[in-house]
Parts: structure tokens; C-alpha cells; sequence
């Protein structure tokens, strides 16, 4: 159990949760329901979200498998350095942007898996996990025997 | 998707009879109880896939003689992955109609029906209706439960950390009890008393919403005029194109179908489960460990009432390499009427295989050559589960069969091979072509006894065309040979590089014309996919190729 890259899996669900928050936004500003600007809201904290998680970091030990396209937004995220690389910040981020969709009906699931999200990249142990970016000059060899 | 469109053509003709008087909004019903439909088939047939000991009974048994059905079965993983993904999509359209029927109900609060809304009062917050429902909160509970299973369930996932996957997976219980509880909340209601208070009556007493006299509305609402013999509007009571309502309208629950749809297998897999539980609850009886190159260990053992087909697997669980862990392992030998004996060839990849290996085998003598040891003593207690089928018991089924093993992939094969050693008769296979690639040439040892005494065996017996062997050395320095004089046949059939497949099925192609040669492929998937491509490939000898697929993760 101690292997298991927790990372990985919180990337997932934060890729599931922006674009869930980015359906109940489009419900809730579709259907003019009171207070929809805070579906508005959730429509680009969703974008947000999922452009920040797209690109997979590479994992600790063995190839990963890149998103398709993933390269573009691999040097986006780049740029930022320490405020991408770290996963606590991650964490902090997906946790804050995660409470104003949690007023409204529409947007309240997207809220509760981002706050998952968030939760389990706190699994990281401490200094031992950061995103790293997938050098994109290296092939990925398929498996064989 | 058939389901959801009768139950929506249904809902919709049942909801509009009762237009006019009710005017809570009737799309987001239709969606959500349509998408119900689906969730509700869905949620039952992907369980059946998962009755894996089932599965390997109907493969064997008598009752399925056609092939076709049986290849059917093959498919048992995808057809639970595609239901998998019907959920998770109808799912989606479920939530986000009740949350568009949640802000309805408590904005169209219906006062003539107090019994049909779902809210308690006019203009209730929706969020309240959400989380103090019983429907409401094991909806929120089901959804964050199926986020979890479904992002931990992709193939990227399964692929580097399968303990999250499988961990998670185990929440279904969970949804299933919460999706029994979710449908019990009676929200949904028909009326009990249609005959005495039918769709579209008047009340007679009804105060503030009409008020006007009966004459008027039956000159506006009906444009025949009345019938000789009546004179008085009050005699209407029988008349057929409008009905007097004798009593107010009484609603029931329905009975929650998804319980009817559920239990069926949801029972069935309870059961299977407990009956897999009670056969592995007895630990094997490791006969001998023996170490052999490039990281591989075989393990022999015996069990009392265990039967296996040759290609079918096996679960090793040990509890003292890891609590909980259970890993499937193809039996490279089967158990036969004379030979109670059976055994399993591992690669040592990751790190329960290493601890495994670590218990089993003291390190000193790892890397020396193969060496039985026997120190029954300190064995750690092994339990084991299945067997359980796969699409390669199908190969001696066939008259023909093409077997291609890439690496460790060579294990089911191995089972085969050790049973026409045993007795070849009894099965429909006259022919096979067994291929097997390898990088490293001491991989050959782990069945190169196996395979010469087959060889043996069949030009003893005058049947030197029934095993066609060759390997395959794909990666090398220069020339190599598998040492050890007995293994001659052997290396007078082993080639340097990797096979070139066209010529290959063009070989078998004209050697076995106008035949059915059943392919089977162990190995990475690139050599699955060109095989699978060329076995669709038409050729001009009318020989059928049918490929065979096990799908690994």
C-alpha cells in the first residue's frame, strides 16, 4: 500500500470534478435559476481546472502514459513553476476555488469532488511528490516482450 | 435505451392526462424517470459479468456446445465496462433532471395536491430537499461514491496503481445499498381511485380555483350541443364526455421496481462470492519451489477436490506477504486423473511477487540454477481461488490452432502443452503451431523439458506434424543456442529476430486449406493487434482464421 502514488488519482478526480462543475454551471446559467452567476463562476473555475490537471506529471517509478495532446499544455504549466510543481498548492487551490459553486444546487457536486480532489492530493507525503513535467523528446516505447 | 424510451412515452401520456390540474413541471420528470429506467437495467446486468466462477461453469458445461456463445463469454470484461460507462452517463442525466425537479417542486408547490409534491411547503430551499430526504441524501452519497469508482477505474490508473482500483471498486456494496434506500422514499405516487375520480373530472365543490356555473363551462368547454332528453345539467353525471368527481383523488407509492431489478443479481453474486470464500478457506499444500532464470519461480502444490481445465487461471492470496492482496496467475500445469498435482510459473515483477519470492525461496539460492527445494516446514500458507475460465481453453477445440506466447506469456500454453502430453486423444485438436518470442534466451529453459518431451513423444507416436514449433530470439548479439545437448530439436528451431506473420499465416493458410485455425496471442498488445488484423485478413486458400482475445487490465 505504501507504493501506491495517491498523485495520480487525485489528478483524475480533479480532471472528473472540473468537468462536472463545468455541467452544472452550464445548467444553472441555462436554466436562469436565482443567483446564476455563481454558475457562471463554476463554468470557469471547471475550465481552470481541467486545464491545469490535462497535462499527467511523471510518475516516481515507470513510463507514463501521456494524455493525448498533452504537450501543449505541459509547457503552460511549465512556466509557473513552484506554484504547479508543488501539490500542496495544488491542494489549497482546488480547496478555495472549490466554495463559491457550493451555493448553489446546480454546482454543489462539483464542489464535493473537487474537495475529494483536493483531500487526496494532501496524501502526498511531504516533499517526495511533485508534478514534474513528461519530457516530450523522450518516445514512449510500447511494452515488449 | 429502449427502456427509457417506453418509460418515458409512458410517463409522458400518464403526466399529461393530469396537465391541467397539476402543473409541476413535467421534462425533468420524464428525464430523471427515464434515465432511472436505464441506471436500473444497468445497475443489474453489470454484476452478471462479474460471476466469474459462474462463467467458467457455463464454458465448460455441456449446456453451451456452440463456440459462438462461448466466445461470447470472452467478452465478459468489456460488456462490464461498457455498462460501466452507461452509468456513469446516465447517472449524469439522472442528477442533473432532479436537480432542475428539486427547484420546480418547491417553486410549483401544488396546493390542490398536497400528497404529490415533494416539498413541504412553498418556495422550500432546494438544498434542504437535497440533503434532509432520504432519496435526496443517498442520491449525494451514491454520486460521490461513483465519482470515486469512476475515477479510479480508467485505464490509466489500473494500469500503474491497480490497488486503487480495486480498493475503491469494493465501494459497490455500498452503492448498492444506498441505491436500495434511495428508491424506498416513495416519491413517486399513483392514484389509487381512477374510477371514481378519473383524469380531467370537475369537482363539484370546488370553491376558489373555478367559479364559474356548470352551464357555462360545459357551452365553453364543449361545443356539441346536448343531446335530447337531458334538460338539466345536474343529470350529467352519467353522461360520457364529462365525468363529476365522486370523491378526492388517493395516491399511493409505487412499489420501487429497482428493487425487482437489483435483487435478482445481486443475490447471485452474494452467492458466488460466499461460495468462493468457503472453497479458498482451505490453504494448498506446496509441494516444491523451484527457481528458474530471468526472475521467474514455479510453484507446485497440491489441493483435495480441485479441478481445472487446462487455460484457466488461478488467484494466489498469502497472507503474510499481504493481507488483503489477491493476484491471478495462469496454471502452467493442471491437475489429471493420475496426477494430482498442479502448478503456477511467476514473474518476479513489483513487490508482492519479490516478498513472495523472499519467503519462499532463501535469497542465497536465487540466483543459482534450477533447484527444487523442499522445506515444507517453512512455507508460509497459501490460499487459492478459482479456477476461472479464459478464452484459451477454446484452443484444444479447435482442429487447427495457432498459439503465440510473447515472453511469460507462454503460461496458459504451457497448461495445453502439459495435457497433450497426457493424453492427446480426447480432444478435437489435430494440429498446433506454437510460436513463442522471447528477449532473452534463458527465458527458453522454463519449458524447454516440456516442449522436447513433446516432441519426443509425437515422433514416437508416428505424429510428427501434430506440434509445430518455433521460437523466436527477438532481441540478440549474434548467433545463441540453448545449451545442453538433450535440447537439440529445440535449437534447430529457433530463429534470430522476430516472426514475419504474413508469411506465417500464409504457411498455415496453405497447409490447412479450407479450415477453421482458431488464434491464440499471450503477449504485449502491438502483437495482439497485427495478429487480430491478420487473422481478418482474407487469403486465397479459404482457410478462416478466428482470433481469440484474453484482455489483460
Amino acid at each position: 500500500m505504501g507504493q501506491i502514488e495517491w498523485a495520480m488519482w487525485a489528478n483524475e478526480q480533479a480532471l472528473a470534478s472540473g468537468l462536472i462543475l463545468i455541467t452544472g454551471g452550464i445548467v444553472a446559467t441555462a436554466g436562469r435559476f436565482t443567483q446564476w452567476y455563481f454558475g457562471a463562476y463554476s463554468i470557469v473555475a471547471g475550465v481552470f481546472v481541467c486545464l491545469l490537471e490535462y497535462p499527467r506529471g511523471k510518475r516516481k517509478k515507470g513510463s507514463t502514459m501521456e494524455r493525448w495532446g498533452q504537450k501543449y499544455m505541459t509547457a503552460v504549466v511549465k512556466l509557473f513553476g513552484p506554484f504547479t510543481r508543488n501539490y500542496y498548492v495544488r491542494a489549497v487551490l482546488h480547496l478555495l476555488l472549490s466554495v463559491p459553486a457550493g451555493f448553489l444546487l446546480a454546482t454543489i457536486l462539483g464542489t464535493a469532488c473537487l474537495a475529494i480532489a483536493s483531500g487526496i492530493y494532501l496524501l502526498c507525503p511531504a516533499g517526495g511528490c511533485a508534478w514534474r513535467a513528461v519530457d516530450a523528446h523522450r518516445a514512449q516505447a510500447p511494452g515488449a516482450a | 435505451m429502449l427502456s427509457a424510451v417506453t418509460d418515458l412515452g409512458s410517463i409522458e401520456s400518464t403526466v399529461s392526462k393530469n396537465l391541467p390540474v397539476v402543473s409541476i413541471h413535467q421534462l425533468g420528470l420524464c428525464l430523471s424517470r427515464a434515465s432511472a429506467s436505464v441506471l436500473n437495467l444497468n445497475c443489474s446486468l453489470i454484476l452478471l459479468p462479474m460471476c466469474r466462477t459462474l462463467l467458467a461453469y457455463l464454458r465448460g458445461s455441456q449446456k453451451v456446445p456452440s463456440r459462438r456463445t462461448r466466445r461470447l463469454l470472452d467478452k465478459s470484461r468489456t460488456f462490464h465496462i461498457t455498462c460501466g460507462v452507461t452509468i456513469c452517463i446516465f447517472s449524469g442525466v439522472h442528477v442533473a433532471a432532479h436537480l432542475v425537479n428539486a427547484l420546480n417542486f418547491s417553486v410549483n408547490y401544488s396546493e390542490d395536491f398536497v400528497e404529490l409534491n415533494a416539498a413541504r411547503y412553498r418556495d422550500e430551499d432546494p438544498r434542504k430537499l437535497l440533503f434532509t430526504t432520504v432519496p435526496g441524501l443517498t442520491g449525494v452519497c451514491m454520486v460521490v461514491v461513483l465519482f470515486l469508482m469512476i475515477t479510479a477505474s480508467t485505464y490509466a490508473i489500473r494500469v500503474s496503481n491497480y490497488d486503487i482500483f480495486w480498493y475503491t471498486h469494493n465501494l459497490f456494496f455500498v452503492f448498492y445499498m444506498l441505491l436500495t434506500l434511495h428508491v424506498s422514499g416513495g416519491l413517486l405516487k399513483y392514484q389509487t381511485n381512477l374510477d371514481t375520480h378519473p383524469p380531467g373530472c370537475i369537482s363539484l365543490n370546488r370553491t376558489s380555483s373555478q367559479n364559474i356555473s356548470l352551464p357555462e363551462y360545459f357551452s365553453e368547454h364543449f361545443h356539441e350541443p346536448f343531446p335530447e332528453g337531458f334538460s338539466k345539467p345536474a343529470e350529467f353525471t352519467q353522461h360520457k364526455f364529462v365525468k363529476i368527481c365522486m370523491e378526492e383523488p388517493r395516491f399511493q407509492a409505487n412499489f420501487p421496481q429497482t428493487w425487482l431489478w437489483i435483487s435478482g443479481p445481486l443475490c447471485l453474486y452474494c452467492a458466488e462470492r460466499l461460495y468462493r470464500y468457503i472453497r479458498s478457506n482451505k490453504p494448498v499444500t506446496i509441494i516444491s519451489v523451484m527457481s528458474h532464470p530471468s526472475d521467474v519461480m514455479e510453484i507446485r502444490m497440491v489441493k483435495e477436490n480441485f479441478k481445472a481445465r487446462p487455460g484457466q487461471y488461478i488467484t494466489l492470496h498469502c497472507p503474510s506477504v499481504s493481507a488483503l492482496e489477491n493476484h491471478p496467475f495462469t496454471l502452467t500445469m493442471c491437475p489429471t486423473e493420475t496426477k494430482a498435482t498442479f502448478g503456477v510459473h511467476l514473474k518476479i515483477v513489483g513487490d508482492w511477487t519479490e516478498r513472495f519470492r523472499d519467503l519462499l525461496l532463501p535469497p542465497s539460492s536465487q540466483d543459482s540454477e534450477i533447484l527444487p527445494f523442499i522445506q515444507s516446514r517453512n512455507y508460509p500458507k497459501l490460499y487459492i481461488d478459482g479456477p476461472f475460465g479464459s478464452p484459451f481453453e477454446e484452443s484444444l477445440n479447435y482442429e487447427v490452432s495457432l498459439c503465440v506466447a510473447g515472453g511469460i506469456g507462454v503460461t496458459p500454453f504451457a497448461s495445453i502443452l502439459n495435457t497433450l502430453l497426457d493424453d492427446w486423444k480426447p480432444y478435437k485438436l489435430r494440429r498446433l503451431y506454437f510460436i513463442w518470442v522471447c528477449r532473452d534466451i534463458q527465458s527458453f529453459r522454463w519449458f524447454a523439458d516440456l516442449l522436447c518431451m513433446l516432441h519426443n513423444k509425437f515422433w514416437q507416436e508416428n505424429r510428427p506434424d501434430y506440434v509445430n514449433i518455433q521460437l523466436y530470439l527477438s532481441q540478440t548479439d549474434g548467433i545463441q543456442k540453448i545449451i545442453g545437448e538433450k535440447y537439440h530439436a529445440l535449437n534447430s528451431r529457433l530463429f534470430i529476430g522476430r516472426p514475419r506473420w504474413k508469411l506465417l499465416f500464409d504457411e498455415i493458410a496453405k497447409y490447412n486449406r479450407g479450415k477453421t485455425v482458431g488464434v491464440f496471442c499471450c503477449g504485449p498488445n502491438s502483437l495482439s493487434k497485427t495478429l487480430h488484423k491478420l487473422s481478418n485478413q482474407n487469403n486465397s486458400y479459404g482457410t478462416r482464421f478466428e482470433y481469440n482475445k484474453e484482455s489483460f487490465s
